[in-house]
């Protein structure tokens, strides 16, 4: 793949060896919080994207903010490079180590501060897992709303850095709507406090610009995140559809008929069959789509919202609407869903997930797409959505090991991801760009645009010390990977050769 | 007549040329707002329209110079509403002061900011160089998020010409009541019901009564409120009178303050006005109280709402203080944007 460092269109690298590297931090950690050798860093070669790997130099864990500050500040006195990681449950290589630099792993920072049940709100460490926010809470009746998939291992500083989303987005939005203060580590080695106790600040809205920000613009160190109270009544239908432009349309009508769901996601006949086969969910076989739809709130609410679902769901054809009867079935609908890119996984050797969203109405119009490119491709494609608020995660099937293969993939998901931005729509819902959609952005963003972002970056960070070659390429990456597209009749790179 | 986005990138290019500063304004309803500045306006209220809206989507993309008021009745006239309840001063205001300015209303604690709602805009940098931002659709991580970044910039790093936000369906039902308690005791009240889902979508406390906003099914409505020995008897209009600034306290501004606190705190002046259940304070300093240092005492933020106070903008400092500096300059090389307005520089 087109992942590794190419000094060529990515820019120099520090040249720093792992030799080099190891003896600049000694002490200012623990021995054991300073990796070293090539066999103790494996274990960090790579994120949630597999494909992607480079084994890092050198791995630090610090345990305190004050170390990430010593670290930082190290850092710049030596010109190294810090590629900051999480749990390392990101899908877009974004946490894919540099050749020269040190990876910042802050995991070791798992330490919930303060839990206040009474202002709704809970202080961690950037390491807290997502779903140990949620767990701590329960005793109090409240909750953390986003929940990725990765729920059980991703940390909350991950989060931040990629703004994570999940299944219930529609109603509770995504991180950046959810944290409500961070304190994160600028290059400098300065602390940025960012939010607070008021619900606004003066000025420009920065903590908005680090969520989603991939660790390039500053280290987080502290999450403060708003917990919700759990809701008293939940309800949750399996409706299936004998095609799934009946289901597109469908999801079109419930949103249009005022009716806002906890979360609305779709599954095509591909992914139906794989997640029944992992997850014995009980899904129809037979249908074209199905959706999982989730109403939540108080149960007057609910019943009411209800009763108009269903009336939209039987006026747009559903072949079967089964409501769940009790927790366990509820939990079990949702098992089906949550599973569905293992049980993808087991069709084939290997799978690419995409992660681009578009208008919903487009949704019919993509999907002939995806299926017209899969078939050229000769790549069998499994399409998981979050319906509700259009983001798509089609699952490209191939095997790495046939020669070529691992291209293919990559050049259909390229396509794809071309083809949700000519609808309108973006080439990243909630994975991020990472190292794996910088050829993307290409297509996304004209020249401006990208020399903009990366006026932003040197804002923050005009060494490039915090994990540079992420998110926004480089006008000489786009100008090889050859997306000339003409923005407001301006051709991009006027500066560049054409070759 | 109709302005394009061509004109306004001709007016910045212009000023670019001749280096002098621009004040982009839409109604003028909020000029108040921030420190001192001046430069010639850059008029974007003849810049106009829905560029795109279909109800299913739950979004729209609107031009800068578009009024809220007609922004609202298209989502209306569609049973959708902008939840956060920009304010619209005296009845004014256009979508890009709206997004300059980054101010809530009464909806705030319950259903996010303005910032929440922002999904993408267009903005012509100090470059004179159009640039799009986010998109049409709710989710978008691809490259930084500067379109929520430009929320509360107060036409400081650009001129924004189009805006695209999330938008929600009307409430199936909705009921306000009054309380008959203090303030004090009505906070208490408040943070009892924070602890678990209920139908309550705003609270408020002119002086004389608690006023609170029930929105949900309508059985559970007047469940809810007889439950806790709501009364019927509340001014009509309070709200949309609040949103417009027109209640009483508000409508005279010299000497108005608003206070932004933590959730349930207790301003102790009796010339004020509690909204956000405690986390907003409209105030006015007749009383010799200094607002500034009692907003900060409390952990919060004083704006004045009117123009020509010297600590009428919070001051930002420290980090924060160099990054505004250095985004003003990464966004507006020749600082030709309402200079100062932010109070940096």
């Amino acid at each position: 793949m087109t992942a590794n460092h190419d000094e060529r269109i990515d820019g120099p690298l520090t040249g720093f060896t792992r030799t080099q590297l190891c003896g600049l931090f000694a002490d200012l950690l623990p021995a054991d919080a300073i990796l070293v050798s090539e066999e103790a860093c494996r274990p960090f070669e790579c994120d949630g994207l597999s494909a992607y790997r480079s084994v890092p130099h050198l791995v630090l864990l610090p345990a305190s903010e004050a170390e990430v500050v010593a670290i930082v500040k190290r850092c710049a006195e030596h010109g190294v490079v810090i590629v900051p990681r999480g749990a390392g449950t990101g899908l877009s290589g974004g946490a894919m180590a540099i050749p020269g630099a040190v990876m910042l792993v802050l995991s070791r920072m798992s330490r919930m501060i303060t839990l206040d049940a009474e202002r709704g709100l809970a202080r961690v460490e950037p390491g807290v897992r997502n779903l140990a926010i949620s767990e701590a809470a329960a005793s109090h009746g409240l909750y953390y709303a986003p929940d990725p998939s990765s729920q059980i291992a991703c940390s909350i500083g991950g989060n931040v850095a990629e703004n994570a989303g999940g299944v219930h987005c529609l109603k509770y939005g995504l991180t950046v709507n959810n944290v409500q203060a961070l304190r994160c580590v600028l290059p400098d080695g300065e602390i940025l406090e960012l939010g607070g106790e008021c619900l606004d600040e003066p000025g420009l809205d920065l903590l908005a610009l680090m969520h989603g920000s991939e660790g390039m613009l500053g280290i987080v160190t502290e999450v403060t995140v708003r917990l919700l109270p759990i809701p008293p009544c939940i309800k949750t239908l399996l409706v299936s559809f004998d095609s799934v432009s009946a289901a597109a349309q469908a999801v079109a009508d419930v949103l249009a008929a005022g009716v806002i769901p906890a979360g609305m996601e779709m599954m095509d006949h591909l992914a139906i069959s794989a997640a029944e086969d992992f997850a014995q969910a009980g899904y129809p076989r037979e249908a074209q789509a199905i959706l999982i739809i989730e109403l939540d709130g108080l149960s007057e609410d609910v019943a009411a919202n209800l009763e108009r679902l269903k009336r939209v769901l039987q006026a747009a054809n559903a072949t079967e609407v089964r409501e769940a009867e009790s927790a366990t079935e509820r939990a079990l609908f949702w098992k089906g869903r949550k599973s569905a890119f293992p049980a993808v996984g087991r069709l084939a050797p290997d799978y690419y997930c995409m992660d681009g969203t578009i208008p919903k109405q487009k949704l019919p119009e993509v999907l002939a797409g995806i299926a017209a490119l899969s078939e050229q491709a000769g790549l069998p494609v499994a399409n998981v959505f979050h319906a509700g608020d259009g983001n798509l995660h089609p699952l490209i099937l191939f095997d790495a090991n046939i020669d070529g293969q691992l291209e293919m993939a990559e050049q259909l998901g390229g396509d794809i991801l071309a083809l949700c931005v000519t609808l309108g729509g973006t080439i990243t819902g909630e994975h991020g760009v990472g190292r794996e959609k910088l050829n993307q952005m290409c297509v996304q963003f004209s020249t401006a645009e990208l020399e903009q972002f990366k006026a932003v970056k040197e804002a923050f960070d005009p060494a490039r010390r915090f994990n540079p070659n992420k998110n926004i390429p480089t006008l000489a990456r786009c100008a090889e990977f050859g997306a000339m597209h003409v923005h407001n009749n301006e051709l991009p790179h006027p500066h560049l050769e054409r070759f | 007549m109709q302005v394009t986005e061509a004109g306004l990138i001709d007016q910045v290019r212009a000023a670019v040329h001749a280096q002098t500063p621009l004040c982009v304004s839409g109604s003028g309803s909020k000029t108040f707002i921030g420190c001192a500045t001046q430069g010639r306006s850059l008029d974007v209220r003849q810049h106009t329209g829905i560029v795109e809206y279909e109800p299913s989507e739950l979004v729209i993309t609107v031009r800068a110079g578009t009024l809220l008021s007609e922004l609202n009745e298209v989502l209306a006239a569609n049973n959708q509403f902008l939840p956060f309840e920009p304010p619209m001063v005296d009845g004014s205001g256009t979508v890009g002061g709206m997004l300059a300015v980054g101010w809530s209303g009464a909806g705030r604690p319950w259903y996010g900011a303005l910032r929440d709602y922002v999904l993408g805009l267009r903005l012509i940098n100090g470059r004179g160089e159009v640039l799009r931002f986010g998109g049409r659709v709710m989710k978008n991580v691809a490259g930084y998020d500067v379109s929520r970044l430009m929320c509360g910039s107060l036409g400081t790093m650009g001129v924004i010409t189009e805006v695209s936000l999330k938008v929600l369906p009307l409430p199936i039902y909705e009921r306000s009541f009054s309380l008959a308690l203090g303030r004090e005791d009505l906070l208490a009240r408040a943070k009892r019901w924070a602890a678990v889902v209920t139908p309550v979508t705003a609270i408020a406390h002119t002086g004389e009564m608690a006023i609170v906003r029930l929105r949900g099914d309508e059985r559970l409505v007047h469940r809810f409120a007889a439950q806790q020995h709501m009364l019927d008897s509340v001014p009509e209009n309070f709200w949309q009178q609040l949103q417009q600034w027109q209640l009483p306290l508000l409508n005279e501004r010299q000497g108005l303050w608003r206070v932004s606190l933590p959730p349930g705190s207790l301003w102790s002046s009796s010339a004020s006005l509690l909204d956000w259940g405690g986390a907003q304070y409209f105030v006015k300093d007749s009383e010799g109280v200094d607002v500034v240092q009692q907003a900060a005492s409390l952990g919060g933020y004083a704006y004045a709402c009117f123009a020509g106070c010297e600590d009428g903008y919070p001051r930002i400092s420290g980090a924060r203080a160099m990054l505004h500096q250095r985004l003003k300059q990464a966004f507006d090389p020749h600082n030709l944007f309402a200079p100062g307005r932010l109070g940096i520089m």
